[in-house]
Parts: C-alpha cells; structure tokens; sequence
C-alpha cells in the first residue's frame, strides 16, 4: 500500500512517499528556520505563509523522487492537528484537494501519532528497522509536545503523563534565548553544553512527586535568575518596518559562563525526561522503549535513557525526529488497517489530543 | 456561448461569506453562503455540490480563480490551498483574481469613479481606488487600511462605494456628500464576477504561477503597493467597442 504524507503543522512544510508504513520512498522537508530564526522562535503567521508557496512543490519533489504517479497511489494521509491551525489548514485542505480529485481515500493522522511511528520507518538504501514490540513506551519530545505513552498495540495509547507547562523543546528554544544561542534551541544548547560542565551551577528537577508529568517552567526561571546577574541589557523586541516583532539576545558582562549554563540546563531537562521515562517503561512492563519528536535527536537524552531503561531504547535517525510527512504516511498506513477514513468536510484540530477514546490514567492496568 | 473545455471554477473564502461559481463564457453556476469561520470544513463540499447539481465533474474544470484578498489571512489560504491543488492535480491555469477589483468590477457601468472596500475586523476595511481611463477601468491606488468612518474621507467628487456595511456604517456614510452607494446586493462580492474576470485572463492565454501565487495580507494601519492593473472587462467599454 502506497501512501502520499503532507505534513504542514508547524514550520516545515513536508511530503512524502511510504511503502506499507515501513519503507519510505522520498522524504521532502522544506524547513522554515531561516524565516524565523530572527524572531527567537515560530512566527505562527509567517509559518502559514510560507507553507503557502511551499507546499505544491513539496508534494511534486516528493512524488517524483519516488517515481510514483497519482494514479499509483492508494492513499494520501493528512496531519489534522495538533499544531499551529493556520499551518494545519494548508495541509489538510490540499490533502483534501488532491484525494477528491485523484479519488484517493484520505486518512487522518494525529501529528503526535506520526512522531511514534516514525520509529517503523526504513530509510531508502539503509537496512531495514526491526518492527517494535509491543507494550512499548514511548517519550514524544519536541518544540510543540512532551507526552509520555504507554502503548500496548497499533492504535493503542495511554497517556501516562504529558508538560503543565512549556515543552521541553520550547523550553530549550526559551533557555537558548535567554543564552544568547539562537534558534532552534535545542541544538544550540547541546552544541555550547559540549563545552560546558553541569553542575557548577544548580537548577532545579521539577519531579512533581509520582506523577509521569513534567514541569519545564521552573528550571527556566531558575536560569534567568542566574543569568540577571550578569546582564548589561535585556532581550528585547524591535519592531522596525515588519509588523512582527524581531527578536534581540540580551547582552552579557564577559564573565557569563554560557557554556556551563547551557550544560546544567540540558541536564535538568535529560535527568527528569529519561529518569520518568525509565520508571515508566519497569513499571508497565515494557519490551522496549521509543523515542520520538525533535528533541529526540539529542545527543544527551539517548544517552542518559539508555543508561537508566531496563530494556532496548531505539529512536529515528534525525531526519525522521524532526517534524516529517513520512511519519504522517507511516502512522496513516497502519490507521488505514482499522479503516480509518476523512471526508471532504476534514478539520484542522489545534489541540487535538492524542489519546481521544481514554483520557484516565488510573485506569492503566 | 458556453463551450465544452472551458469551464472556470472560481473561489472566494476571504471572509465569513464564501463565493463558489461554475463560468464558461456565461454562469452555469452560483453558491454564496455564510461559512462563518468553518471554511476548511465547508468549502470543498460546496465545491463538490455545485458541480454535481449542474451536471458536472470536478474533471471538467479547465481553469481554476481564486480571490488573493484582502481578507482574512486564514481564510484567504483556503482558497488558495484547494485553488492550487485542484490546478496542480487537474494540470490546469490558476488565476489569482484581486477581490477589490471583483468588487469594484460591476460599478464599471456606471462611470463614477469607485473606491472598492473589504472589512479586514475591528472597524477595519482595507480600499482600493478605481478610476476611468478613456474606455478602460484602472486600479492605480496602494491597497489602503483605515478605520470603517475614514473610509470616505478625502473623496470630493461622487464616488461609488463598492463593499459590505452594516446598516449604522451605511448611515454613517450616507450623509457624506460625494459618497454614492449602490443597493446592498450590489455591493456584496457575487460568485461570477470572480469567475468573469478571471475567464477575462484566461482566454487572453494569462495564468498565474501555481507554486508561488499567494494572498495579500494587508495589516491594520498598514498599505500595500499592488501593481497597477487595468480592468479587463469594462461592460460599458466593450459594448462600445463592439
Ligand atoms: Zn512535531
């Protein structure tokens, strides 16, 4: 079964081409960063734009670098939510488009469901991925999620806890801000923490007790705390001619220790995402354990869940951590198996949730 | 008139009512419904309707038009998402057609100068102006936002004001003396006016490029310099020509 991705739910537009949500294809992804990067973050509307006069070139590239034909495919599969619902709306009403005139059945795919299946996926020419094994818990780590799932089959989640708060990867994209290190901020801060040493400073692991959930804000308060200390002038946001405010890094003495910061952030936020994570996975019994979603690609996180988990820890290659349309064709495969189907009258849900038949996790067994 | 291979579809989703018409050189056919702000939910089935009530097949279109704005932001990339998709799919011509210049398009008749307004929210519109050049229609104005009571200030001679008011904003303006205001049906943007200037373009071999055409967003307070751009169907000038 082939199927045509479009991803389009926060600032990458992507398409893509997957083989029986195992083989991808073509995998096209026009990143935005370059748009946003003077702004500190995601501009929501500029987002919008951009996927605008990306998007039909994107599905073109990515149908031809898989030398697959409209009338070769069996399905297109749509990221409806969650994510930014101006950025949704391109996607879906194209994906719309293009199943109504190609008489392709249309499959509705939960962005943060595409995140975990990225974990089937074989990338062209590379060996292919062992299947995971169910019950599984996966951490799904990005600018926009953290949610910690218990998965027990295709389709099967409970949601064991999720952030209060900031994501940890806005909240690295906050703290790279806040450092000076630019955007996004995720690899910044993994890049000047290399330099660095945790520990010289002490900011605080919001445990939140038993509970699966995080808490990012604190640690984040905590940095800008330390960091007054040494500033001669605050961010700022400067609006010259463009009707977005641009984004100014604040100014530091010579002594700030950025690289020592950086290193005790990261820290802070691997030491609660993979101690939770480990807990998690002993006590629902899980085979494996998955990572998912962008901050997944840090270098820090692998290595210190796999020092904590009891059992096999596996993650996507970067390229498929990051937001992706192969994800949303893969997950789209194994939705179209339980004969999920999208009418012309789809939506975009910003906050779609990704557990929506249960929501209680005191039920979990 | 109508030939077979040369059916238009047009789209307006800019604002809370939106525009669907089937043109091939006359209307075949028209929608024009308040979506509110379910556009994404709506349009396409609306699409699909208008096509199966007048006997045809999404395969029949052979050209595709679709309002560039001003309007909402969110809505004015519906359209444009399913305008492009359904030209790359159907590998047929996209035509990007400026709403103010839909809007302003019947007036032509009446040979008064016409300042053509969208609401753009919060006692907002957002205007362009339009003027007689010999037997043509030309827009050579900034694409302008003020707030609903500026939209007339400056005018001295009669003008037609072309956009959709409330009844206290059509008081407001009825006192000003160069304002002159059409009956409230003409005034809202109909489905075939789209579509005609549009298959204007089109006939005349122009198309727009698919991957790159985008809306104009005008920002509260702000102006936008849009080409100058001559009517192409002046009704008046036409009958005089031919
Ligand atoms: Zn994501």
């Amino acid at each position: 079964m082939i199927i045509l991705g479009i991803e389009t739910s926060c600032d990458e537009t992507a398409a893509a081409v997957v083989q029986d949500g195992r083989f991808v294809l073509s995998n096209v992804i026009r990143s935005q960063v370059d748009l946003h990067e003077r702004y500190g973050g995601v501009v929501p509307e500029l987002a919008s734009r951009r996927h605008v006069t990306t998007i039909i070139p994107v599905i073109d590239l990515a149908l031809e670098q898989a030398q697959v034909g409209p009338s070769m495919l069996d399905a297109l599969a749509v990221t409806e939510g969650p994510g930014l619902a101006g950025s949704l709306l391109v996607g879906v009403n194209v994906a719309k488009t293009l199943a109504f005139v190609w008489e392709k059945p249309l499959i509705p795919v939960n962005h943060l469901e595409g995140h975990i299946y990225a974990n089937w996926l074989t990338l062209p020419g590379r060996e292919e991925v062992p299947e995971p094994s169910f019950p599984l818990v996966c951490l799904i780590v990005s600018g926009g999620h953290t949610e910690l799932v218990l998965m027990r089959g295709h389709g099967d989640y409970i949601l064991l806890g999720r952030t209060l708060d900031d994501a940890a990867g806005e909240a690295f994209d906050k703290a790279a801000r806040l450092l000076g290190l630019g955007f996004p901020g995720g690899p910044a801060i993994q890049k000047a923490a290399e330099r660095g040493r945790p520990g010289r400073f002490n900011l605080p692991r919001a445990w939140l007790g038993d509970s699966y959930d995080f808490s990012f804000s604190g640690v984040k308060t905590a940095l800008l705390r330390i960091l007054e200390q040494y500033q001669r002038r605050p961010p700022r946001r400067v609006t010259t001619r463009q009707p977005f405010p641009e984004y100014v890094a604040p100014e530091y003495g010579p002594n700030v220790p950025i690289a020592d910061l950086a290193a005790e952030f990261q820290a802070a936020v691997v030491e609660v995402l993979a101690e939770k994570t480990a807990r998690a996975a002993r006590e629902f019994g899980a085979t494996m354990v998955l990572l998912a979603g962008g901050v997944a690609a840090n270098a820090a996180l692998r290595q210190r869940l796999q020092e904590l988990s009891p059992v096999p820890v596996s993650y996507p290659p970067p390229i498929l951590c990051t937001d992706n349309a192969a994800m949303i064709a893969g997950a789209g495969f194994y939705l179209a198996q339980r004969g999920v189907r999208a009418g012309l009258d789809l939506d975009v849900h910003a906050q779609l949730p990704l557990v929506t038949r249960m929501l209680i996790q005191t039920t979990v067994p | 008139m109508g030939q077979s291979g040369q059916l238009l579809l047009a789209l307006e989703t800019g604002g809370e009512q939106v525009a669907i018409a089937l043109y091939d050189g006359s209307v075949i056919g028209e929608l024009l419904y308040d979506a509110g702000r379910e556009h994404t939910a709506t349009v396409l089935p609306r699409v699909r309707e208008l096509l199966t009530d007048n006997r045809r097949s999404i395969r029949d279109v052979s050209a595709v038009a679709v309002t560039m704005g001003p309007g909402s932001f969110n809505g004015l990339r519906v359209g444009m998402s399913i305008a492009k998709a359904l030209s790359y799919a159907l590998d047929v011509p996209l035509l990007g057609v400026l709403t103010l210049d839909a809007l302003a398009y019947p007036h032509t008749a009446l040979g008064y100068p016409i300042r053509a307004f969208v609401s753009a929210g919060r006692g907002r519109v957002v205007y362009a102006d339009y003027r007689r050049q010999g037997v043509a229609w030309v827009r050579d104005s900034f694409l302008r936002s003020v707030r609903i009571d500026e939209l007339a200030e400056g005018l001295i001679s009669p003008t037609v004001l072309a956009g959709t008011l409330s009844t206290e904003q059509e008081q407001l303006l009825r006192g000003h003396p160069a304002v002159i205001l059409p009956p409230p049906s003409l005034r809202q943007l109909r489905p075939a006016w789209i579509a005609e200037l549009a298959f204007h373009r089109w006939r005349a071999g122009e198309a727009d490029p698919v991957a790159t055409l985008e809306p104009v967003y005008v920002h509260g307070g702000g102006a936008e310099m849009i080409p100058p751009v001559q009517l192409p169907v002046s009704y008046e000038a036409r009958s005089g020509q031919e």
